[in-house]
């Protein structure tokens, strides 16, 4: 069943195309959109969760993202953007987990906090965090409401390795409660830790390329620009010697 | 003198922040909102009504309240600025034959108000005014804001920056870095379900 379907979508900054008709669209299980840095990755995303202006169309469960009222879409929509200290809005990393909640009106989903944030943390000032520490709340503090959609922009930033193993285990827990998941990245080694279902390759605001995961090659990774697992794997070959 | 007012200033701000996580959860109660609003209501009409010496009485009363609370570089900041603020009035109203008493309400109105706003600001997390969307969004981005002035003189300091120029420098990428700080805020609450409005 198709949750998030774009169809045509431009995007622009300025008069300039940052999205140049884009078409996808993304069933229940875990996505992953590809791109170098500028590709409209980011932009995508923000598109999809009514963000940003956009000509074209983009459905969410069949209803139109322009049509659907900000709280309604946020309950069905949930978006995390990258730079974590930018998305604080509370005094305390618990008010945090419960600002989305409150909002919304909704009872959440605490798994979701069990899984991202330690309790050591909650009552911490959220812009007092590390990098690591605040992704995970910055994470937590919008997944926790339950969406069905999720749009996770480059959800590894920032992360040590336990932050790392944190995210895909959330990204686990979403793909086995029945989640559309989208995640950009700027390079394929974290999706290889998460088998995604399919991927999509964007290149200078448009779609160069997307199908199941196991189809992706080397060469699409580097016609976006993108490192392939052939030169990653020879670079740590090589490397180990020396 | 000057780099020691502003000094002052950014620790007053740290202060304000700071006390947000250790206030007693007696001041963080929803309830006590209206009290807190009627607080700078209060502190803001008595001087300009009331005789001059209730209008004294609360000037005191509110700088103690700072000081009680714990406040305390707070209070002596309110305390000298508005010392400082009835000197260069009473000068002027000196030189220019001007109402001495008026000047003296202006100062206690200042000093009572400004007690009350940092009263209220200490106490107040955004999510307490979550049911008035205007001044929730407001709080949020006050907040924000303040982190950023402090994060920019941290980070200017770090880069050398010193005297006169490290202020004009503090306050030129306060003012640019709120407005981004403004634009980044508005995604987290739309992403949060908050309506913004075009």
């Amino acid at each position: 069943m198709v949750l998030v379907e774009l169809k045509d979508v431009f995007v622009r900054f300025n008069g300039k195309p940052v999205l140049r008709g884009i078409n996808a669209s993304f069933e229940r299980g875990v996505h992953v959109v590809l791109g170098r840095n500028g590709a409209g990755k980011t932009t995508m995303l923000r598109a999809i969760a009514g963000l940003v202006g956009f000509e074209g169309d983009i459905r969410i469960d069949g209803r139109s993202v322009r049509q659907l009222r900000r709280r309604e879409l946020s309950r069905l929509v949930g978006y995390c953007w990258q730079n974590p200290y930018y998305g604080f809005i509370e005094a305390t990393v618990e008010e945090e987990l419960r600002a989305i909640l409150d909002i919304l009106g909704v009872e959440g989903d605490w798994v979701v906090a069990e899984v991202m944030v330690p309790l050591a943390l909650m009552g911490r000032d959220p812009l007092t965090l590390s990098g690591g520490e605040a992704k995970r709340v910055s994470l937590a503090s919008i997944l926790i409401a339950g969406q069905p959609v999720w749009l996770l922009d480059e959800p590894f930033a920032y992360l040590d390795w336990d932050g790392v193993e944190a995210v895909a285990r959330l990204i686990d827990y979403g793909r086995r409660r029945g989640k559309t998941i989208i995640i950009t990245l700027h390079e394929p080694f974290y999706a290889e830790l998460l088998k995604p279902d399919t991927y999509l390759a964007l290149s200078d605001g448009s779609v160069v390329s997307r199908g199941r995961w196991g189809e992706l090659t080397d060469e699409t990774l580097e016609k976006v620009g993108l490192a392939s697992r052939g030169v990653v794997c020879d670079s740590l070959c090589s490397g180990r010697g020396s | 003198m000057r780099r020691g007012v502003w000094s002052v200033i950014l620790s007053v701000l740290a202060e304000v922040l700071e006390y947000r996580r250790r206030a007693p959860g007696v001041l963080l109660r929803k309830e006590l909102v209206a009290a807190k609003a009627l607080l700078l209501v209060i502190s803001l009409v008595t001087p300009l009504s009331a005789p001059m010496s209730v209008s004294l009485a609360l000037a005191a009363l509110m700088l103690a309240l700072l000081a009680l609370l714990g406040l305390r570089l707070s209070a002596l900041y309110v305390a000298l600025s508005a010392l400082l603020l009835y000197a260069s009035m009473a000068l002027s109203a000196i030189i220019f034959n001007g109402d001495m008493g008026s000047a003296a309400r202006f100062c206690l109105a200042a000093a009572s108000t400004l007690s009350a706003f940092i009263i209220i600001a200490s106490t107040t997390p955004p999510s307490l005014l979550r049911r008035w969307p205007a001044l929730y969004i407001l709080a949020v981005i006050f907040s924000g804001v303040l982190r950023e002035i402090l994060d920019i003189s941290v980070v200017l300091k770090a880069r050398g920056s010193s005297g006169l120029r490290y202020w004009l420098r503090v306050i030129v990428a306060s003012v640019a870095a709120a407005l981004t700080r403004a634009d980044a805020l508005r995604d987290s609450l739309s992403a949060r379900g908050v309506e913004l409005g075009e």
